[in-house]
């Protein structure tokens, strides 16, 4: 108790640094603990699958291509568990909802309800792959029978308010499913989160492209017996005939299509796998970095914390010797010194702990995509914790060790050399060299995120309405075309089977007796004059023409990648074996129909007359002006022509915007932690200012005395600190260089690195170094000098 | 030299005190004080008798809290910081007590330091410097540091960084306090060369012996002149 009392009185002596301890513990603290929560989360996404490291999904490697695809023929999985006895099950796992939403229809008492839900569609064996932890269930295979549907608890109580739901029903389009099993809600770290999934449909379009090789369209899983090696379950898998047979694609040099099996714990961090809104990836440099920036931020917080204990040493010296000369002993003093910085550290931790929680559910979305869960990591938790413990002992090492050191009269006198280590200098340079680095990458990741925001996409993105279809929609549509065209708001409306920024559909056509696989949207003959595709050659599609059916217009990748012209023809066959040519009619300047991220791969439009089949997105061009009353008239039409189903629509610069998320959220976290960087080095330099400042008090005093101008010694105290800095900056702007290389690296197309990114980030920091010091250095420079010297 | 008559200092009426909840305490009462030209003036009193305050205001290191001082025909007390610091730099100059060298200079960096601060020509800095430095037998010690050197030594390098900006006016507080009779004996021997050649000292001293050295003794007790 008398400790705890001693403790209490030690800390409110030194006020000072007692607060500028607790805050630069809390913010590093509070700072590590989400990274290394948002780390572990990373690391361990779908872990927790059973054996995880049996899984892999399949990916089609192109010989040329840098980004595999994920989709493959339906059938590929079938042989592949025939041929390859180390085989235990294959699944196909299609999280459609990432796409596109739709309405499911249930009853609750009677009462019919609908909303849109994200989903999924997977075969009978999922369960047989993937961990599935089920509180009800009618089965071992619940997905075996057609129509059958398995939910996440947390979906069940949305629809039903209860988890047990097994036997209830929905219905999706024509379809009504039946509750087979009720899951435990997956962890976040899962790309198997689905809260509701569908049985494989047996008739229809899915059903049918299926069973073909043609159509490669299918994200497929496969789990091998333990002790399979993954490169050479690969290696035997390529070396399968049907598959040599039927991905023998698209073939310059003679180079073939490889399968790739990528272990399911990889798929997070999957490098050159082709974007795709199913599978979200992450940049594994970039949670390594940030794992790197964490420990970091504690050394630095750590040192810090030394070198305030030190620079308060010299005061408290004193009063040690005077406690040693009534009788304290040495051992006594030490075990104290320790246990204060124990409990300073702990308590910052717990007082961390709750901002870091805070943190986490007020911005956790924004910065990592999904807010962390502490509760699942509690052992991380308790780990960090030991950390911070040991933080508290080694801070404390140094100044405890060296204040039972001196002799208690010479504490007394002051006759110790401790006062004199100034030379800390490395240290400012180390914060500062962090802090410039990523202060410049957050001005980095801000311009790169703005550029793929406004670089020309190749077509209009603005005023495009785009608006869900539905049944009512299409079987109506001209006369939802013909009210709309009354308004001169809209000036326009067409249909496309896809839209910028999302990737859909791959087709293969044979052209010169092989198969070429390239991205395809159906679209009518206004579509492409709508969204302004700058035509190089040829013509764009001839209205209400039978013949357009034939015709097809391709970007100019696909014109360069398969050596196609105006005229070629390319092939595809019916069901029935026909042959169905196509003829090249018109080539489009290359435009990003994905992200900024991927280069232009080759890319064809297909004319469709009419409605199709297939998803059809209904786009809308607006005037621009008066877009709220646009939106509201179309709503109105739409109400009646399709009166069950309230209208969704988006915009499509909005959306296009969105698929910058990721690095929005980049942008969020550098901006976050480099601000937590600076708050530590701002700490830290000024510890160092004071400690400087009164280590010279008597210096400055005499300088006075001897005619020395306040702006004179404010630019004597402040010289050493530029000097920091500047090193600082030497050191920080090639690593900053490289950082930004390695980073704009992930993108197809970046913005420039320019000088004054670095010039701006050495700026900032030098401006808030020097107004830091500068107060400190001021308040010593405008003290009387007989203070100064009576002090002495 | 022969005296000059002109009045260089005119304190009227100086008084200092503290203010605290429920007392003033006065550390000096009414003083009033001429000091001439060229006079060599010692301070004394016992301790706490407010000697180094009159001296730190005399050298604008302090403000009075009434009264009136005239250095010439300036008022100081309304002088700001800044006219202050000219002072210090041309008009002034400082020996204390605890020599207060700057322990990471050399003997000559010292000695240097005030002549920076008045902006003078590095090539005239080292005239200067060497001059004081040969006048007072320090050469061999210039490249020292003043832990190096024993306390007469240290506070002649004291003298010589207070004169080598060539100021009016001297101001010694205690300049012997901390030394052995003989080496005290060869700093007041220095002031008195000083003195010879002119310029004003003011000094604060509890030697009996050392304050004869001044043309004139005030006796301050209880922060009033006796």
């Amino acid at each position: 108790m008398n400790t705890l009392k001693v403790i209490y009185k030690n800390l409110k002596g030194s006020r000072v640094s007692t607060i500028f301890n607790f805050i630069g513990l809390i913010t590093a603290f509070s700072a590590f603990i989400l990274i290394m929560q948002y780390v572990w989360t990373e690391y361990n996404f779908d872990s927790y699958h059973e054996d995880a490291e049996n899984i892999y999904r399949f990916e089609i490697k192109a010989p040329d291509k840098e980004k595999n695809s994920v989709y493959m023929s339906g059938p590929t999985k079938d042989v592949i568990a025939e041929q390859l006895p180390e085989v235990v099950a294959t699944t196909t796992y299609m999280p459609w909802g990432k796409w596109n939403e739709i309405i499911f229809e249930w009853e609750v008492d009677g009462t019919k309800q609908r909303s849109y839900e994200d989903y999924a569609i997977a075969d009978k064996d999922l369960t047989e792959v993937f961990t599935f932890d089920f509180i009800h269930s009618n089965s071992t295979k619940p997905l075996s029978e057609p129509n059958t549907a398995i939910v996440s608890e947390a979906f069940a109580e949305k629809l039903w308010g209860t988890h047990d739901v097994v036997g209830k029903t929905f219905k999706t389009g024509d379809e009504e499913y039946s509750v087979t099993a009720v899951f435990r809600t997956p962890p976040k770290n899962s790309l198997f989160n689905e809260p509701v999934i569908l049985s494989f449909p047996t008739t229809g379009w899915i059903a049918d492209s299926y069973k073909t090789w043609g159509i490669v369209n299918f994200p497929e899983f496969v789990k091998v017996k333990s002790g399979t090696i993954a490169s050479e379950f690969q290696a035997r898998i390529n070396e399968i005939d049907i598959l040599k047979e039927k991905y023998h694609f698209y073939n310059k040099g003679n180079e073939r299509f490889t399968i790739i099996a990528r272990p399911l714990t990889d798929l997070r961090f999957a490098k050159n796998v082709a974007e795709n809104p199913l599978f979200n990836t992450n940049n594994k440099s970039s949670v390594d970095t940030l794992f790197a920036v964490g420990l970091f931020i504690l050394i630095i917080a750590l040192l810090n914390y030394i070198n305030f204990a030190t620079a308060t040493l010299p005061k408290r010296m004193k009063n040690i010797g005077v406690t040693r000369i009534l009788g304290n002993d040495r051992r006594r003093i030490f075990v104290t010194t320790i246990l204060e910085s124990v409990l300073v550290s702990a308590l910052s931790f717990l007082v961390a702990l709750i901002i870091a929680n805070s943190i986490n559910n007020q911005f956790g979305i924004k910065f990592f995509e999904y807010s962390l869960d502490f509760k699942a990591s509690v052992l991380v938790l308790l780990i960090m914790f030991a950390v911070a413990i040991i933080i508290g002992i080694v801070g404390a090492l140094f100044p405890a060790y060296s204040s039972i050191k001196v002799a208690p009269m010479d504490a007394v006198k002051k006759r110790h050399s401790i006062a004199r280590q100034t030379s800390r200098g490395w240290l400012t340079v180390v914060q500062f060299t962090a802090t410039i680095l990523l202060i410049a990458m957050s001005v980095l990741t801000v311009k790169q995120v703005e550029y793929m925001k406004k670089t020309s996409l190749g077509f209009d993105k603005e005023d495009v309405m785009v608006i869900y279809p539905t049944v009512d929609l299409l079987s109506n549509l001209e006369t939802f075309k013909s009210e709309l065209m009354q308004n001169p708001m809209v000036e326009s409306v067409s249909l496309s089977s896809g839209v910028p920024g999302i990737p859909s559909n791959m087709e293969g056509f044979g052209f010169n007796d092989e198969t070429i696989q390239t991205w395809l949207w159906y679209v009518d003959s206004e579509y492409m004059d709508m969204m302004n595709f700058n035509l190089l050659e040829g013509r764009g599609f001839l209205k209400d023409s039978e013949a357009e059916i034939a015709s097809i217009i391709i970007n100019e990748a696909a014109k360069k990648e398969f050596g196609l012209e105006l005229g070629s023809t390319l092939m595809k066959y019916d069901d029935e074996g026909n042959p169905m040519p196509f003829h090249v009619v018109g080539v489009v300047e290359d435009f990003n129909f994905s992200s900024l991220r991927e280069n232009v791969d080759p890319f064809v439009f297909r004319y469709h007359p009419g409605t199709f089949v297939l998803m059809s997105w209904v786009n809308v061009k607006l005037s621009g002006e008066n877009t709220r009353a646009a939106v509201d008239y179309i709503a109105q039409v739409y109400d009646k022509i399709s009166p069950d189903e309230p209208m969704r629509h988006y915009f499509l610069d909005d959306k296009l915007n969105l698929l910058y998320a990721k690095e929005d959220r980049q942008v969020g976290m550098i901006s976050l932690f480099s601000m937590l960087s600076l708050i530590i080095s701002v700490l830290g330099i000024l510890g160092l200012s004071i400690f400087t400042s009164q280590y010279r008090t008597k210096e400055i005093g005499i300088r006075k005395i001897n005619g020395a101008t306040v702006g004179e010694i404010l630019a004597l105290l402040n010289k050493s600190f530029v000097k920091w800095i500047v090193i600082a900056f030497i050191v920080a702007t090639p690593l900053a260089y490289l950082a930004m290389n390695k980073w704009l690296e992930n993108f197809a197309y970046k913005t420039a690195l320019s000088w004054w990114i670095f010039a701006l980030a050495g700026l900032i920091a030098l401006l808030v170094a020097l107004l830091t010091v500068s107060w400190q250095s001021w308040r010593a420079a405008s003290r009387n000098p007989v203070e100064a010297l009576r002090y002495e | 030299m022969s005296k000059n008559t002109t009045i260089m200092i005119t304190l009227k009426h100086i008084s200092k005190y503290y203010d605290s909840k429920f007392q003033r305490t006065f550390v000096l009462r009414n003083i009033n004080l001429e000091v001439k030209e060229g006079e060599f003036l010692t301070i004394m009193g016992p301790s706490g008798s407010g000697k180094s305050t009159l001296l730190n205001i005399i050298g604008m290191l302090d403000y009075p809290s009434e009264g009136e001082y005239w250095l010439y025909d300036t008022d100081v007390v309304q002088l700001n910081e800044k006219s202050r610091g000219k002072y210090h730099r041309d008009f002034i100059g400082f020996i204390f007590q605890a020599y207060h060298l700057i322990e990471e200079m050399t003997v000559y960096e010292n000695i240097e330091t005030p002549l920076i601060y008045k902006g003078v020509k590095q090539k005239e800095r080292q005239a200067m410097v060497a001059d004081l430095l040969d006048r007072f037998g320090i050469v061999a010690k210039q490249d020292l540091f003043p832990q190096q050197l024993s306390g007469g030594q240290q506070q002649l390098v004291g003298i010589a960084r207070a004169i080598v900006g060539k100021p009016q006016l001297l101001l010694a507080d205690e300049p012997t306090g901390n030394l052995h009779s003989k080496q005290g004996i060869m700093i007041m021997e220095t002031l008195k060369e000083l003195h010879k050649e002119g310029m004003t000292i003011i000094q604060v001293t509890h030697n009996d012996k050392f304050a004869t050295y001044g043309d004139r003794i005030i006796q301050l007790e209880d922060g009033m002149i006796q």
